[in-house]
């Protein structure tokens, strides 16, 4: 651990020696710890009936180095450590190897701007890795705004392949390889992004995008059970995937103490699942260091035409799938987040090597619920803690 | 089929070339000449043994059999030469593969079909090129895409090991470098992927795959280049 902690120091200092000394922005890192937890009776592992309990353990940092007085590198290293019962059911032995798993992931991102024009552009490469996948991604962006920024509009193109090893049902290994024809994914996605000021307190946003898929996009360890067939199967989707989500934001300052953050998405695709979200966050300014986040999000959709119940499937179909993110359902998100940001900063450390000083700028820490139509119930505690090296 | 993939490529490389894009505000060159290069690393990966297809419209009906996901441990030295923005050189590298048993595609919990490929480890020697283009460069740092390619030899216990052949490599890395005078430390997260053809092979697609997703640390000596060289 300690060794750990020392190398964490050292990257930072690394870091801080990066950037320029004429530059006046600080060093960004944030410390992002999150704890979920959810349990259901709907596992897509054992055909749409059977435990769904997971807890997931996450620990992210995320530092943005200022480069010189328009340009930035966003650095990300993340890790989780799940534990599953569902996915323990892969195999026919409980508490086998699939019952917990580590997921590691980076990004690394540059971002420049440019003042006389108002434009930026970035780019940035990103990957991770799981037992049974490895995924990298790369994305570009370029956006441009008002004089006065009021007004600002963004395009960016992002990409992702993904290749599976793919772990198949314990009692499906034998044959499992004549049911699926590749075992790499592919994911495009173009983005559109528009903000305005409508008025003085009053700001408004848009964004689409278009997302095109490819390649293997059921998951191979997924089981259907059939109302014309005795014995299980695997999940079965097309190889083609478009996705088309819309999303609107409307901001609302109300005097100095409240915001209003209206939020509305619609979501359709290929698989002809139909999906509207709507959210509303209302941060209350307790003082200018404390405030209280609370939010509320509804989801309602028309689930995929591949889903069927548990056992309900048939053997003459191409395709099918039991996984009930895919089904018909509405579902509530609820919570609250508190903020306490001092103007001086909370602490500060001394760093080795550099001249540089560490300063716990900001806390967040923030609670979740999360209950689906179907009975899944999930928790969510996360803890922020930025950081700024001046 | 439009391939979506090499267009985003072209527009990438357009839009980032040494002619225009990100490039064209380099304030600074990054450091030239020769360079020494060391380094070291852990990642987590698999090896994949393809047992290939009879029927030439199926992916796979022999089979995949597979280790666990599990550790990498890398050690590298290279000569590096930078000429503007283009490096290119030649990298030996040692790599421990610390897993020791392949699980058979029809393994089960409750009927081990498992067999080894080692005592405790694998181990790789590569040696190859590499290349890697300055896409970044601010003050003392410097982003480059790298790409390694080459060949290595492996002692193992699988027991395909005799009819192994054309065993080959290829690295895809982000290199984050940051300079000081002469030295440079660098780090870079990559990816490694091999691949072992068989000499004699009954089955379409027969062969093995090896990848492994990590993060690698080490240093740059510059000996000839100018100290105020940047």
């Amino acid at each position: 651990m300690k060794a750990y902690i020392l190398l964490l120091v050292l990257l930072i200092s690394w870091f801080a020696a990066a950037q320029s000394p004429q530059n006046d922005r600080p060093l960004e890192i944030d410390f992002l710890l999150n704890y979920y937890d959810q349990d259901g009776k709907h596992s897509a592992v054992t055909g749409g009936s059977g435990t769904e309990e997971l807890s997931d353990h996450a620990g992210k940092i995320i530092v943005n180095v200022p480069l010189d007085s328009s340009s930035s590198l966003e650095v990300a290293v993340g890790l989780n450590y799940y534990t599953s019962a569902s996915s323990d059911n892969i195999n026919s032995n409980v508490s086998s190897a699939s019952s917990d798993d580590f997921r590691g992931e980076w990004h690394i991102g540059y971002q420049q701007s440019d003042p006389q024009t108002h434009r930026s552009r970035g780019f940035h490469f990103s990957g991770s890795s799981e037992t049974d996948y490895i995924s990298l991604g790369a994305g570009l962006n370029w956006a441009i705004s008002s004089a006065d920024q009021n007004r600002w509009f963004q395009i960016a193109v992002s990409g992702f392949a993904d290749t599976w090893m793919p772990i198949f049902p314990d009692e499906l290994r034998r044959d499992a390889g004549n049911l699926i024809s590749t075992y790499r994914r592919y994911t495009s996605a173009f983005s559109f992004n528009y903000m305005q000021v409508l008025r003085k307190r009053l700001q408004l946003s848009l964004s689409t995008e278009l997302i095109y898929q490819n390649g293997l996009l059921s998951t191979p360890f997924h089981r259907i059970y059939f109302s014309d067939f005795s014995g299980s199967g695997l999940e079965r989707l097309p190889d083609e995937r478009t996705k088309f989500p819309f999303a609107m934001r409307l901001h609302y300052f109300w005097g100095d103490h409240f915001v209003f953050r209206l939020n509305y998405r619609f979501y359709i695709d290929s698989f002809d699942i139909s999906a509207q979200t709507i959210g509303l966050e209302v941060p209350l300014k307790f003082s200018r260091v404390l405030s209280l986040h609370p939010f509320y999000r509804y989801h309602t959709q028309a689930g995929a035409r591949y889903f069927r119940e548990f056992g309900l499937h048939s053997i003459d179909n191409r395709y099918g799938t039991s996984d009930y993110d895919l089904s018909e359902f509405y579902s509530h998100k609820r919570g609250v987040g508190l903020r306490y940001a001092p103007l001086y900063g909370i602490t500060a450390i001394g760093l080795p090597f550099t001249k540089a000083g560490l300063q716990l700028s900001r806390m967040q820490i923030r609670y979740a619920n999360y209950e689906r139509e179907d009975g899944l119930k999930a928790n969510t505690v996360s803890l922020h803690l930025g950081w700024i090296v001046n | 089929m439009f391939n979506v993939y090499r267009f985003c490529l072209i527009v990438f490389l357009c839009f980032s070339g040494s002619h225009s894009g990100f490039t064209q505000s380099i304030p600074q060159r990054p450091i030239q000449g020769f360079a020494i290069d060391v380094g070291s690393g852990f990642s987590s990966g698999w090896w994949l043994y393809n047992r290939g297809s009879a029927d030439p419209d199926i992916l796979n009906d022999q089979g995949w059999d597979r280790t666990s996901n599990s550790p990498f441990w890398h050690n590298s030295i290279g000569l590096l030469y930078r000429f503007r923005q283009v490096s290119l050189g030649v990298t030996l590298q040692y790599d421990l593969f610390l897993e020791d048993k392949m699980r058979a595609f029809d393994d089960r919990d409750a009927v081990y079909a498992r067999y080894p490929i080692a005592d405790n480890s694998v181990p790789f020697t590569k040696y190859g090129l590499q290349l890697e283009v300055v896409l970044l460069q601010k003050r003392r740092y410097t982003l480059s895409p790298m790409l390694q390619f080459g060949r290595f030899q492996l002692e193992t216990d699988h027991p395909q090991a005799n009819n192994f052949s054309d065993e080959s490599f290829m690295v895809f890395g982000l290199t984050n470098e940051i300079s000081w005078q002469r030295f440079s430390l660098v780090f870079r997260p990559q990816l490694s992927t091999f691949r072992i053809a068989h000499k004699e092979t009954v089955f379409r697609n027969e062969g093995h795959s090896i990848y492994n997703f990590g993060l690698s640390l080490g240093m740059r000596w510059w000996p000839f280049s100018p100290k105020e060289g940047r």
